[in-house]
């Protein structure tokens, strides 16, 4: 295998970047806070090239059913695309020309927010008859999620404001048994961070980008 | 125009996406990729957007020093072909390193130090229902928190522990769920306005005679 | 028994037909349901309130265009009151439909009709990637991580950013987010030694309150209510207050399913013991 592929000199970048980083909390050295500083405008840099790569990734995607010819598929991916391209010259248009600005406005508000907001939406739907379908009261620990769950919903209604002990049960249950419970994720989530933090250090995290090709 | 058309066409849009919850159909596959594509676009335009503004002006500006996160950035897209993906391997392990050592030394204050003292409450003072409260957020924290132990069996006073810990955590679920409720419906809201205002009311009868049509004549063909 | 446990078995379109008229309804026939201000709502105003004149508040935009209707209103109101307070207001995208979900609020308030100007009292820094590096790296160095602002001005040319250059020069971070809270506490609270409010989606709200407790957040202003108290303490009711009678509606609705199939499933059992 050739040097440039080997997993080990990946390993080394991500415990080496890691280790920079968290000490970079601790030390009080220009210079290397400067340095530090550097390495986190380069990361948002390349960052943006991630999100380049997200939406090409879709485009080459799409790019070959249209080259493809898939049946029931092609002229929706060849819509898609001209989606892209529309919407990206609109944009880049918008920063200068008052008449593209205009209609990159018009697009976002007026096609893109409805459309996207009604797709989205249909979870809304699914979730309802997922309420119906699978939230029973089989054990305890159903019954103390249900009620937990209602108070929550009936504290966000306005209209059980006409209830007095509602909002306040609402509000205990959000502030006592949902700050315990939460908070032992959180800290759960905390020791997890700083259990895959120190994998990454130790070289002994092995999974996803760090794989033998 | 203007006055009817664009409630009138928001409502058209907004019906094309919700025909999926009769069944799927050409005019939701048209609304899907609609949304994809002009997302995508948005998201292209974003990231060329920032690109710009945090590498190439600064760099062309007389910041030489960004060359190499260009480079390591232009490296990125060896991603899309198999022959070139061991080049994008490098800037992601370097966003990955960072990412991890932000995350691990806010973590240990904020996630774990800071909570752990929140925790720390007195239950001596005294309002008898800020006691009551108090040791429940103490004990319910100590419960939820020892769930997640898992070298040990959960057996005796210990089990009885993350049981406990249990019911808490799934009280902090139901109030989530409780919320998330509304954060899954409110985006519904934009669309029942123009659906349900006029001119869109109007459109939307019209669709729901349409779909009773289809459904007795599916019914009477047996589909 | 044997007609409720029947309910278990009703197709899920007749559900979703319930629901669609639970949005028409008070759409139709508004019921202007009066609400009342909650206590995380009026801090979150107050702490706005309390700032000298001048004082630079940063909003940071993660938002898709979807959560509009959600969010949105909270947004506006949270603009306007920041620009009548005469306070310096830096908004920046950590994700790209957060761009043009703020710009849209921003042409809602309108802040030139309020003798505002662009580039003296506001700035809209765009979309910024990199989520947690983003952020990170604004506290420690703003002039660094980012030269030009959403329309294409270098900032250095913005009067506004003259004096605004890393955490030491904000007095408050408001964040629109519909996500887990844990990276801004990491960066704006713990590195940048802010407390932020929390303009969020009404589902984080329970996730973020622990936060909080802790002292890391300020407060949450959750979701279209949220959005239509901070509507009412600014004085400027608008769309938020007119969505919390769909929110009433649609929410009771909701209770409304778990109790009913909850009696479907206690019949059904019942039935099925009946018959053993």
């Amino acid at each position: 295998m050739a040097w440039y592929r080997r997993p080990e000199i990946r390993i080394i970048i991500v415990a080496l970047t890691t280790i920079l980083v968290i000490t970079d909390f601790f030390i009080a050295v220009k210079t290397y806070n400067d340095f530090i500083k550097q390495l986190l405008v380069w990361s948002v840099i390349i960052s943006g090239f991630t999100i380049v790569l997200g939406a090409v990734n879709i485009g080459v995607v799409h790019g070959k059913h249209i080259i493809k010819k898939t049946p029931g598929q092609w002229y929706f991916s060849l819509w898609l695309i001209i989606c892209v391209i529309v919407t990206f010259i609109l944009a880049a248009g918008s920063e200068g020309i008052p008449a593209m600005k205009s209609a990159y406005d018009y697009l976002i508000n007026n096609i893109h927010t409805p459309l996207t907001s009604a797709a989205y939406g249909l979870i809304g739907f699914y979730f309802a008859s997922c309420i119906f379908r699978a939230f029973r009261g089989r054990n305890s620990y159903v019954a103390v999620f249900l009620l937990s769950g209602c108070l929550t919903l009936l504290l966000n209604a306005p209209v059980t404001e006409l209830v007095p002990f509602i909002p306040a049960v609402g509000n205990w249950v959000v502030a006592v048994p949902n700050v315990a419970g939460t908070r032992g994720i959180v800290i759960g989530a905390a020791v997890g961070i700083i259990a895959a933090g120190l994998r990454n250090i130790l070289g002994l995290e092995r999974g996803g980008l760090l794989a033998e090709e | 125009m203007s006055d009817w058309f664009i409630p009138l066409l928001g409502a058209a849009l907004s019906i094309f996406a919700f025909s999926f919850l009769y069944r799927d159909n050409p005019f939701f596959k048209f609304a899907e990729h609609t949304i994809v594509g002009v997302a995508v676009g948005i998201e292209l335009y974003s990231g060329y957007q920032s690109i710009l503004k945090t590498g190439w002006t600064p760099l062309t500006g007389g910041s030489y020093i960004l060359i190499p996160a260009m480079i390591l950035g232009v490296m990125t897209l060896g991603r899309l072909s198999k022959r070139t993906i061991w080049a994008s391997n490098y800037p992601l392990c370097i966003l990955m390193g960072v990412g991890l050592g932000l995350a691990v030394r806010g973590a240990v204050i904020g996630q774990l130090l800071d909570q752990i003292r929140a925790t720390l409450l007195p239950m001596a003072t005294p309002n008898p229902i800020n006691n009551l409260n108090n040791f429940l957020i103490v004990v319910g924290t100590t419960a939820s928190t020892m769930y997640f132990i898992f070298t040990r069996s959960h057996t005796g006073i210990f089990g009885f522990l993350t049981k406990l810990g249990r019911y808490f955590i799934m009280a902090a679920m139901g109030a989530t769920f409780g919320s998330m409720s509304l954060t899954f419906l409110s985006p519904v809201i934009g669309p029942a306005f123009l659906m349900f205002r006029e001119p869109g009311i109007y459109l939307t009868a019209a669709t729901l005679i349409v779909i009773l049509v289809d459904m007795i004549y599916r019914r009477r063909k047996g589909v | 028994m044997m007609a409720l446990s029947k309910i278990t078995t009703i197709d899920r379109r007749w559900i979703w037909l319930v629901v669609m008229i639970a949005f028409a309804i008070p759409i139709i026939r508004p019921l202007a349901i009066p609400i009342k201000v909650s206590e995380d709502t009026r801090i979150a105003f107050n702490a706005i309130e309390s700032l000298p004149e001048g004082s630079v508040v940063m909003l940071d935009v993660e938002m898709w265009m979807r959560y509009y209707s959600e969010l949105g209103p909270t947004t506006e109101a949270f603009i306007y009151h920041v620009l009548k307070k005469n306070l310096k207001l830096v908004i920046w995208a950590s994700s790209p439909e957060g761009a043009p979900f703020a710009e849209t609020a921003l042409r809602a308030v309108n802040p030139e009709n309020m003798g505002k100007k662009y580039g003296v009292d506001y700035v809209h820094l765009g979309y910024i990637a990199g989520g947690e590096k983003a952020m990170a790296s604004l506290m420690t160095d703003i002039h660094g991580t980012v030269t030009t602002d959403y329309y294409g001005n270098n900032i250095k040319d913005l009067k506004i950013m003259e004096n605004v250059r890393s955490s030491k020069d904000i007095k408050m971070i408001a964040c629109v987010m519909s996500t887990q809270p844990d990276d801004r506490v990491r960066q704006y609270s713990i590195t940048g030694g802010i407390k932020w409010i929390a303009l969020t989606s009404g589902g984080w709200v329970p996730g973020i309150k622990p936060f909080v407790a802790s002292g890391h957040v300020l407060t949450t202003v959750g979701g279209i209510r949220g959005g239509a108290e901070y509507e009412l303490l600014v004085g400027r009711p608008g769309s938020g207050l007119i969505s919390t009678d769909i929110t009433s509606v649609t929410l009771l609705l909701m209770v409304a399913l778990v109790i009913v199939t909850n009696i479907g499933y206690f019949a059904e059992r019942a039935s099925r013991r009946g018959k053993k």
